[in-house]
């Protein structure tokens, strides 16, 4: 198989990304089962995982908010295997919380009916939330390894620019907007008033537009939540720097199917243009054909020769993927006879097998 | 169950499901059935990949709608079109929609605002049935093939989500009068797509228990199941024993029936199944699927629609 070249360094925090669907959650648990056999502490983040992953790394189904597992206990050589499921509202109010100079500010913006019904929607912020979440873990050092799977995006490039869309968002005018008195004591707009008859024309067309409901609110949030610009506008800064930095590496999940080239090569790219370190490509999934010779007499069965074309189209892809990527990273298949149904030996091993496949 | 398509005689039908599992393909199907089936149909994509176009074997239009055959149209939205079409409809002066439109803190709300970008494909979805757009062609229906960004419910939430948040001013009343709509069953209706792998099925199911709180009645009227392989038979069966790569391949073929039980068991809609084909997306697919399915869905007489 593939892989061939340089070797992947041992990076401390490798985030796992690519389009839904692919089996970014259960490679990342392979690698952190991986990783905790060799010896290391480690934790792997997920969102969303599957019923039978939940079930492998022994996670109690519809755990709400965010829950640490402890899945192995470090012993005979081997390291401490945590898992965590992420809850992007709890990381958000966590850092409200944080970053509130008081109680009251704090208090403002936690109950704003904009920010409880809509902020967890508003640009990239489930994204940021990730980062922000694997930036706290990196700081705290409880772990010699993290392993991060990410949302499902279905372009899969928001959690990328997540902090860059942050930042680039607090500094709009959006923001800005939010900072001045726009409306007086009596819910009026105040430059409606100062203005005269000009100003109850924009008035009526600000209200004709979005409503001045909704502005205030929106205003109101953005108010309570300005004595904490500074010091998130500095968070999110730290926190491209950490996903810049040599010590993280993305690994780019994908399958052969030729229909997903387009996103994987559009993907690596963005990820290479910010400067981060694309460690691997890796097509997941790859059928294996039928090894034994069809039966001397009679048609093949449609299941064989369904196979035999998925295994054909497969190799095709990943054939021309690999060609497509060329020598911008190392492409790594994992056939999807490997596919652990739940079993934490069966995660671990193909685990060990990725992962000295990536450091060949 | 069975399936009809005299379930879809709805003007607005709006295909969901997780990212990957086969919506555009179903987007496509749709189109094509219900324009064989006499309706003129103007099938919208979202996404800026513009997939469906590609499975039309057409150019991408970069925003114009393009024609396929008389009765068919393909068209890629993109939110800033709905967004300033929604500008536009709400505001008559000119210099004030320019600044409006101009203004970086109007990009931002455009990108940012929590379902607003939802709301206007929506709103300008329907606004192509109310009043004629362009005299010389009015679609019938329109499918929307609805992008999957997040979990699959939450872009069909956004006007819910809008008329919960927000009580008063235009906006609000927008997000009502989208929210009744959706609910309205003879305008509106939700199509899932699904394979059968238990992620995907687990979050259809999460979706149909959505639908069916935010729509009422029983939620979505069609499920799809795509990529279903063939059932193995007993020859299969019996060279899985020699070959590891078959007898993974029964395996995976039993898992899925097994998930398949699991969601007709309890989606409460009919579903169909749709099976792998061997050929790579594109017309040909689409051809594929529809031959297939040509006499399962074709509109029938036999009263078991609830039109």
């Amino acid at each position: 198989m593939s892989g061939e070249g340089s070797a992947v360094p041992r990076r401390r925090l490798t985030v796992v990304v690519g389009s839904g669907g692919v089996g970014k959650t259960t490679l990342a648990a392979a690698l952190a089962c991986a990783a905790s056999a060799a010896g290391d502490d480690t934790l792997v983040m997920t969102f969303d995982p599957s019923r039978r992953l939940r079930q492998a790394v022994g996670l109690a189904p519809g755990n709400r908010g965010e829950v640490e597992v402890e899945v192995v206990a470090p012993r005979d050589g081997r390291g401490r295997l945590v898992a965590s499921v992420l809850d992007a509202r709890q990381t958000f109010d966590r850092l409200i919380e944080r970053y509130a100079p008081d109680e009251s500010a704090r208090d403002r913006i936690l109950g704003n009916r904009f920010y409880r019904h809509l902020a967890g929607g508003l640009a990239g912020v489930l994204e940021y939330m990730a980062v922000e979440r694997l930036y706290e873990v990196a700081r705290e050092a409880r772990f010699d390894r993290v392993f991060l799977d990410t949302p499902p995006t279905q372009q899969a490039l928001d959690f990328l620019e997540a902090p860059d869309r942050i930042v680039s968002f607090l500094n709009s005018g959006a923001v800005k907007l939010g900072t001045r008195s726009w409306f007086d004591d009596d819910g009026r707009f105040r430059a409606a008033r100062a203005l005269g008859r000009v100003g109850e024309r924009i008035e009526e067309y600000l209200d004709a537009v979005v409503g001045l409901d909704l502005l205030r609110e929106m205003v109101e949030f953005f108010q309570a939540f300005m004595p904490l610009y500074r010091g998130f506008d500095a968070r999110a800064r730290e926190v491209k720097g950490l996903l810049e930095s040599e010590e993280t590496g993305f690994l780019l999940v994908t399958t052969p199917e030729p229909d997903r080239q387009p996103d994987t090569l559009f993907f690596g790219r963005r990820l290479l243009q910010r400067g981060y370190r694309l460690d691997a490509v890796i097509a997941n999934r790859m059928t294996v054909p039928p090894e034994a010779s069809p039966p001397v007499y009679g048609e093949p069965s449609r299941s064989r020769r369904l196979l035999i074309w998925l295994g054909q189209r497969d190799r095709e892809g990943v054939a021309r993927l690999a060609e497509l990527l060329g020598a911008s990273a190392p492409l790594i298949t994992v056939p999807m006879l490997d596919q652990p149904a739940g079993d934490l030996d069966r995660l671990t091993a193909l685990g060990v097998d990725l992962s000295s496949r990536l450091r060949r | 169950m069975r399936v009809d398509l005299q379930d879809l005689s709805q003007r607005v039908v709006i295909v969901s499901g997780k990212g990957g599992v086969g919506k555009t393909t179903v987007t496509g199907l749709l189109a094509r059935l219900l324009e064989d089936g006499g309706s003129s149909v103007l099938a919208v994509e979202v996404d800026p990949r513009e997939s469906l176009h590609r499975l039309f074997g057409v150019q991408p239009s970069g925003g114009e709608a393009v024609t396929v055959s008389p009765h068919l149209r393909l068209l890629h939205l993109t939110y800033q079109q709905a967004l300033e079409a929604v500008v536009r409809a709400q505001i008559g002066s000119g210099w004030l929609r320019r600044r409006i439109l101009g203004s970086s803190a109007w990009a931002h709300v455009a990108a940012g605002a929590p379902g607003f970008k939802e709301l206007a494909v929506l709103w300008w979805l329907y606004r192509q049935l109310d009043s004629s757009q362009d005299e010389r062609w009015t679609p019938h229906t329109i499918v929307l093939d609805a992008p999957a960004g997040g979990h699959t419910a939450a872009w069909l939430q956004a006007p819910f989500l809008v008329a919960d948040a927000v009580h008063s001013g235009p906006v609000a009343e927008e997000a009502q009068r989208l929210a009744r709509r959706l609910r309205d069953g003879e305008q509106t209706a939700v199509v899932l797509v699904s394979t059968a792998e238990e992620m995907p099925v687990t979050e259809t199911l999460e979706m149909q228990a959505a639908l069916r709180q935010m729509l009422g009645q029983g939620g979505a009227r069609l499920c799809f199941m795509n990529c279903v392989y063939a059932a193995p038979d007993s020859a299969d069966r019996d060279d899985a024993r020699r070959d590891s790569a078959l007898a993974h391949w029964v395996r995976r073929a039993d898992d899925q029936a097994e998930e398949m039980r699991r969601l007709a068991s309890t989606i409460g809609t009919p579903v169909q199944l749709l099976p792998m084909l061997p050929v790579t997306s594109g017309p040909a697919l689409l051809d594929g699927l529809t031959t297939h399915l040509g006499d399962v869905l074709r509109p029938s007489n036999d009263g078991e629609g609830d039109s």
